[in-house]
């Protein structure tokens, strides 16, 4: 258990049976992130300012923090969110991918305003206790 | 799971950007409601209402300190932020599989 002041990232790790190439295109362009994730204005250029466009919960700006194909992409997502995609190439091209989600400091109380602002009132407020019920 | 006997809960007492001001400005020091209204271009009928809003969530509490009542921001109930952690693993683990798919069996 982490104290009660201090939320962990979250870090996610999972094997693809793809290419680093191809898994770089799927995470590292507009394209790409709009089939798996949400619709967007990212481009791959270090300090390009983008849009997350999600949907009913509105626009996120985002800003690239970090780019280094094909094995690491960052960003920041709203105001206090920082995601970032990490790319390991292994045998029989297969690609091991890992996010992290970081960012989350209620000692200063910025994740309010982040999770909010963000327009996530609605997942909050109707998707999160669908979920915790469920 | 957190049983809370708050009226309103956090999430909803959140959700009002006015509410998440005050808790921004009570983060720094107690405050008592007129200087809080000052803040604000709502009346202070208003501000009260908010107040009493983020109190029954439990983020503030009401202290009397002579002859004015001050508000203070209290942590406790941002526990419950964890639990949204909790729906952003289940988020990302949606999104990662999705991912998954679109890699795979996406052929150029």
């Amino acid at each position: 258990m982490q104290s009660q002041d201090t939320l962990p990232e979250i870090r996610k790790t999972m094997i693809l049976n793809a290419p680093i190439e191809k898994v770089w295109k799927a995470v590292a362009t507009s394209e790409g992130i709009g089939a798996w994730w949400m619709p967007n204005t990212f481009e791959p250029i270090l300090g390009h300012q983008f849009v997350l466009h999600t949907g009913q919960f509105g626009d996120s700006p985002c800003k690239v923090t970090e780019l280094d194909a094909p094995n690491r992409l960052a960003f920041d997502w709203d105001e206090d969110w920082h995601v970032s995609f990490e790319l390991k190439e292994l045998e029989d091209e297969k690609t091991e991918f890992t996010l992290i989600h970081s960012g989350w400091d209620p000692e200063k109380h910025k994740v309010i305003r982040g999770i909010m602002d963000g327009g996530w009132e609605k997942i909050v407020k109707e998707k999160l206790p669908a979920y915790i019920e469920a | 799971m957190i049983s809370s006997p708050s009226k309103h809960d956090v999430f909803q007492a959140i959700a009002d950007p006015n509410r998440r001001r005050m808790l921004k400005l009570l983060a720094d020091k107690e405050m008592p409601i007129t200087e809080i209204t000052n803040c604000f271009p709502i009346t202070r009928t208003a501000v009260n209402k908010h107040l009493h809003i983020l109190s029954n969530a439990g983020l503030v509490s009401r202290q009397k300190v002579g002859r004015e009542t001050r508000y203070k921001l209290q942590l406790e109930p941002l526990v419950e932020l964890k639990q949204w952690l909790a729906f952003f693993e289940h988020y990302w683990d949606e999104k990662l599989s999705a991912l998954k798919n679109f890699v795979e069996n996406n052929n150029d």
